[in-house]
Order: C-alpha cells, then structure tokens, then sequence
C-alpha cells in the first residue's frame, strides 16, 4: 500500500498534466459539453460584457463603413420595390396584397465577438431569448449570408458562422436554377466550396450564388458568395466550385437575424410524415 | 518566492490577457493571423514555481483564451503541453550560467539567444498543437503547417517585442 501511495506521489505532475489535459480535450471536441455546462455561463456573461465594451468602442470608429454598407444594402432593396418596376403588361394588372402572407421577420443584432480562424468559428450576437431569439435561427449581414444560431442565453446568443465545419447553406447560380450546397473548407476565411452542382450547367467566374428556397431558415435570395474558380470533381458528373465569400468576415458589426414565422407550422407538418414512416 | 514577483505576475496575466481578448484576436494579420500573444505570461513563469501550480496557471491561461474565442479546450491543451515539456526544454537549451535560484526567466538575466530559442520553441510547439488539433484531419497536412508556422513567427516577434519594451523600462 505504501508503495503504491510512494509510486503515486513519484507521478503526481504527470497525473495533474494527464487529468488537464483529458479535460481540455473533452471540451475541445464535445461542444455540448463546452457551450452546455452551467459554470461556463457565468464566465461567457462576464467575457460578453466585456467583448459588448469592446464592440462599442470599435463600431464607432467603424461608423463610415457600416453607413456605406447600409446605403448599398437600401440601394438594392428599393431597386426591387413596386415603385421601380414599370407594367410591361398592358393588359388588366391588379396587385392583392392579401395574397402575401410574411414568411419571415427580421431582427437586428449588433456583432460583439467572432473568429474567423479556426475550423469552427462562432459569432456572439448581443440579442437572447428575452428578445425572442431561438437556436436555429438564419443570420446574415448586409453583404450576404453569416450563420445560423446554435446558442441562447437570456441577452446573448453564439451564431456558427458559415465558417464552421458543420455549417451547410442550400444555394442556387442566380439565373441558372440549379441548387448546390456551400460548405467550408477551413483553409481561408474569404472562400468556400459550393458542391453537387451538375457539370451541363454553364458557370461562368463571378455568377452570384443565393439562397435556395429550399431552406426554411433563409428567404431565398440572400447573396451567399460569387464564383471565382470551378473544376470538374473526381466523378467528373459535378462541379467543385470554389466561390468568394459575400459576407465580409473581417469586419462583421451589423446583423440581421431572421424568424421563419411559419417554420413551426413546416415542422410539425413533416412530424406528421416522420410518424407516419415509423408506424 | 517573494510577494513582489507573485504581483508582478498577475499583473503580467492581467496585461496579457487584456490586450490578447481586446486586441490581439482581431488583428488577422494577412488573412488568419491572431499571435498568441498571452504566451508570454506562460513564459515567463518563474522557474521555482512548483511543477503542479504551473501546470495549472498554463491551463486556465490557455483556457481562458477559449472562454473568449469558444474554442473548448484548444488553447487550454496546447498551453498545458508546453508547460508540462518546460523542464525537458530547459534542461536542452544550455544557458551562459546555470539555472540557479532567483534567475528569472528573460533577457535581463539570460539573455536574447537563450529567450529567442526558448520562446520559439516552446511558440512553435503550442502554434502546432492549436493548429492541428484544430483541423484534426491531414488532409490539409501542408497548409496547416504553413499556418502554424506563420503563427509562431507572428507570436514570437510580438512576445520578443514585450520582452524588449519591459527591460527599456528596467533600464
């Protein structure tokens, strides 16, 4: 016995480095364990108060830019207004505004904390459920498609940029009406690859990609990147696409997070199907 | 040790901490580049401190970092590493004198050769174990590399440059 305490005391520094590291290495690839444990919210409160201070600091100084983005972001918003658009059709026009119902509502969030390089990069937004924020949730900037909510806490809430390797955006070619995915390939944080795209679609370099309509977390249309190389894949039946970013990841301040207003009526919906498959 | 150079080094872990959260994780120096600078605390942990307090001072620095970029654990693993592979690297690298009682670690009692050598190693060791236990994968084997590589540059101009800016002030 007393040797085995004597051996025991002879390890102590390895058994302490063993037992840290375990522990680092645990939170590092079990997420749930990291972002879920009830003592880390008290320390990512503080971090968030302090990184909200920081945030103030620097959007001030980057008031001009923000301003400019917001200007273009109106600019392209009102080039698709009624207003912009003449009748071409000359015939009976009516417009029955009853005929829309809203699909989605947006929210705005102010950036007070992101990465952009590891291989999971998450983004800490200064709105939580107290302002009705939920896991799930799409987000994005002015310039294009940022990442979907994976966190909430009472004030804030940890977007999963589309810099994440679990992130995937349903995206189509705008004028081509094929949809592919967009996922990141954790090398740089200005591009990312747009996968199953077939190869008879003609890409040219600088095609917009946008959401797809498929996704009940974005309206479709949301600038999501631009082609900059593609190549035929190993099957040589798809694409591999490389594509620009649209969102500028190096200077995120301003964002909008989106509420599917109908996305709960979509799911139980699809329940009904799942239950159906198993019965 | 002595009251003195016990608030020296909170100081230090506040000032390092501070300009690492505020600062240092946005510069993105040419696309990817954040230096590690809160290493330099970790470095400059006094010799005489007992294995298991540093061990755990190198934990909680690391793992502090990780509270403000929702890393898990990355940091925390790597800077528990170098701490625990700090004696070996020690015992390696010989110094003009002996690592006697009292000798901190730094320029003004050993000097830039044995800092520079220390610091990048034990940079270059922690700037791979983030990297690649990051990707966890090979397949980008080369350019993660190259990214640590680069990182550890980064962090060492930047630990080289504290270290040059704290001895003016002795002087």
């Amino acid at each position: 016995m007393r040797n085995l305490l004597d051996f025991i005391k002879s390890i102590r520094i390895l058994l302490l480095f063993l037992f840290l590291e375990t522990m680092a290495l645990l939170f590092t690839f079990n997420e749930s364990a990291f972002h879920g444990a009830a003592s880390f919210q008290f320390f990512t409160g503080i971090n968030n108060r302090i990184m909200a201070v920081r945030s103030n600091v620097v959007s001030f100084f980057n008031l001009l830019d923000e301003n400019r983005k917001l200007v273009e972001e109106n600019m392209r918003l009102r080039e698709q207004l009624k207003e912009s658009y003449i009748i071409s059709d000359q015939r009976v026009f009516t417009v029955n505004d009853t005929l829309y119902r809203q699909e989605f509502e947006y929210l705005t969030a102010s950036v007070i904390n992101y990465t952009i390089n590891y291989q999971d990069n998450y983004i800490t937004l200064d709105k939580g459920s107290e302002q009705g924020i939920e896991e799930g949730m799409g987000v994005y900037s002015p310039a294009g498609v940022v990442g979907i909510v994976d966190h909430v806490s009472k004030n804030y809430c940890l977007v999963r940029s589309v810099l994440h390797s679990e992130v995937t955006v349903s995206t189509t070619i705008k004028d081509k009406g094929v949809t592919g995915t967009c996922v990141w390939d954790g090398v740089n944080y200005a591009y990312g690859v747009l996968k199953d795209i077939p190869v008879h679609v003609k890409l040219k370099q600088g095609d917009t990609l946008l959401t797809s309509n498929y996704s009940s977390i974005f309206p479709a249309g949301i600038p999501v990147g631009y082609v900059t190389e593609f190549s035929t894949d190993a099957t040589r039946a798809f694409y591999n696409v490389r594509y620009r970013i649209a969102a500028d990841f190096g200077n995120l301040s301003s964002v909008y997070i989106i509420r599917n207003l109908i996305k709960g009526e979509l799911e139980e919906l699809e329940k009904l199907k799942e239950d159906k498959d198993e019965q | 040790m002595n009251n003195k150079l016990i608030l020296t080094n909170i100081f230090r872990f506040l000032i390092v901490i501070f300009l690492q959260v505020t600062i240092f994780n946005y510069t993105n120096l040419f696309g990817y580049i954040n230096p590690f600078v809160y290493l330099y605390f970790i470095l400059l942990i006094p010799f005489e401190t007992p294995m298991w307090i540093a061990l755990i001072l190198a934990f909680l620095t690391g793992f502090t970092q990780d509270l403000f970029v929702s890393t898990g654990g990355l940091h925390a693993a790597a800077t528990t590493a170098i701490a625990f592979l700090r004696p070996v690297l020690l015992r390696t690298i010989v110094s003009k004198r002996e690592y006697e009682s009292g000798l901190q670690p730094g320029v003004s009692d050993l000097g830039w050769k044995w800092f520079l050598t220390y610091a990048g190693v034990s940079i270059l060791i922690h700037s791979l174990l983030v990297f690649y236990l990051d990707v966890f994968r090979f397949s980008h084997f080369f350019i993660t590399f190259k990214h640590a590589l680069f990182q550890a540059l980064a962090t060492l101009f930047f630990v080289a440059l504290f270290e040059f800016v704290v001895n003016i002030r002795k002087k």
